[in-house]
């Protein structure tokens, strides 16, 4: 009996998202499984780039997924289920965003990273480091956490789903219902910001 | 070549562009432009970082708490569907109780209405032979009686065929209940009194309608002549007189 379960399951992974949503539509549980399993970490990593908050990442994604699953019914074939899903899970985004920004003070982390924010250098590194030790993981994390979390709200998403999750600006338009142009021009903006604040350690040659 | 389009270019092979041309040019300006060269080296370093930043995995029992998540979430559409469901049947109940009464008070209304409607006729439904119609006209106590007519003769005198037995109320509206070829009709028929005046009354012609549309022909002929004797008993009994000789 185990055994073809587990043959079930790997029959289920050769099938791609579409059809794998088909069958989900169809009341086949176990397709859903393997999508969560295909994309669980993938769009975590896009929800903690983006929230810079374990918990509050997954609590994003689990109900991303959970809306997926759902509302299965209204997905269509002619788009791609990461698109959808990634669309599902930066609408939770903006809503807790929008949220915050009512009430900024509970939420200091988020209320940063507007425009016209001074740039400030990063002070993750100890400045009295030597070039050559080298950065270890969990420091390279904060240091791009806090490159990622100093970019304007409005340019972070774009940002976030072209560098970190490598998606096309034609996907990343139909994520965000955003402009190919407006996209092309923020994703640029980000990339400067994120430039600006990383600059120091660069400048000063410490090795990653 | 401009710092300007040397940026915009710079961004336009991070993302991927082949072009040898464009890419030579924008060496050449790199090369001269110490400004656009740090900027290009920066830009190409943090990218890379970003890229080699390992990614971020959602805790070990992710899955497992999603599934229940799911799964509660499943069971509270099912519970919001049965409850649904129980809810549009006592709706539906509610609805049928709902119209069973509306009908009844409609039912009640037309009743009333109906019973009103005669009572306005002056026809009363007394148990004996006793009409008060006749008293009413006497007394002038029934607007739509003329009481200044004099009145005479008992109440069979009403009666265009056959004795009375029936109900006052029927010989009242001209009709016999003995003898008649149906006495199914006879409430919806008009009230003709002793002297051949049909008093004016509302829903009147439409009682008349509502009758002789339900009738057969022979009650039909039967009513017609019932009400032709009536009146030529009434021209037999009373002479016409002249009004102002009297007063004279």
């Amino acid at each position: 009996m185990f055994a073809d379960f587990s043959r079930d399951i790997a029959k289920l992974r050769e099938l791609t998202d579409e059809q794998l949503m088909l069958r989900v539509q169809q009341g086949h549980g176990a397709s859903f499984d393997v999508l969560v399993e295909r994309y669980k970490d993938r769009l975590f990593n896009y929800l903690y780039r983006l929230v810079g908050d374990r918990d509050e990442a997954e609590e994003i994604e689990q109900e991303a997924f959970v809306k997926a699953y759902i509302h299965a019914g209204k997905y269509k074939t002619i788009a791609k289920f990461s698109t959808w899903l990634y669309t599902i899970a930066t609408n939770l985004v903006r809503n807790r965003m929008r949220s915050r920004s009512r009430a900024p003070q509970l939420f200091p982390l988020w209320s940063r990273g507007h425009d016209g924010e001074e740039e400030k250098p990063i002070d993750i590194v100890d400045p009295d480091r030597s070039p050559e030790e080298k950065i270890n993981d969990s420091e390279l994390r904060e240091i791009i956490n806090e490159g990622i979390r100093r970019i304007p709200d409005k340019y972070r998403m774009s940002f976030v789903l072209r560098e970190v999750d490598h998606l096309s600006y034609e996907e990343i338009a139909a994520v965000t219902g955003l402009k190919l142009g407006t996209v092309r021009s923020r994703i640029n903006r980000a990339r400067n910001c994120f430039r600006k604040t990383l600059a120091p350690l660069i400048e000063k040659g410490i090795d990653f | 070549m401009r710092c300007r389009s040397a940026r915009k270019l710079l961004y336009q092979f991070l993302d991927g562009l082949e072009d040898d041309g464009k890419r030579l040019a924008l060496e050449q300006h790199l090369g001269r432009c110490s400004a656009c060269e740090t900027l290009a080296a920066q830009l190409a370093r943090s990218l890379d970082l970003l890229h080699r930043a390992p990614q971020e995995k959602p805790s070990e029992n992710f899955s497992w708490k999603l599934r229940l998540r799911l799964n509660e979430e499943r069971l509270s559409t099912e519970a919001q569907e049965v409850s649904q469901r129980a809810w549009l049947r006592s709706w539906n109940m509610r609805y049928a109780t709902s119209a069973v009464a509306a009908f009844a008070v409609i039912l009640a209304a037309g009743w009333i209405a109906y019973r009103a409607g005669i009572g306005s006729l002056g026809i009363e439904r007394t148990s004996g032979d006793t009409d008060r119609w006749s008293t009413d006209v006497a007394t002038g106590a029934n607007e739509s009686i003329p009481a200044s007519k004099p009145v005479t003769g008992s109440s069979d005198a009403l009666r265009p065929v056959g004795p009375s037995t029936g109900a006052g109320w029927q010989r009242n509206v001209g009709l016999v209940s003995e003898g008649a070829p149906g006495r199914g009709n006879a409430q919806a028929l008009p009230q003709v009194l002793d002297d051949g005046s049909i008093p004016a009354n509302r829903g009147l012609d439409s009682m008349v309608t509502r009758a002789l549309e339900t009738m057969t022909t022979e009650q039909k002929i039967w009513y017609l002549r019932g009400n032709i004797q009536l009146l030529e008993n009434h021209l037999q009994r009373y002479q016409p007189t002249e009004p102002d000789s009297n007063r004279r």
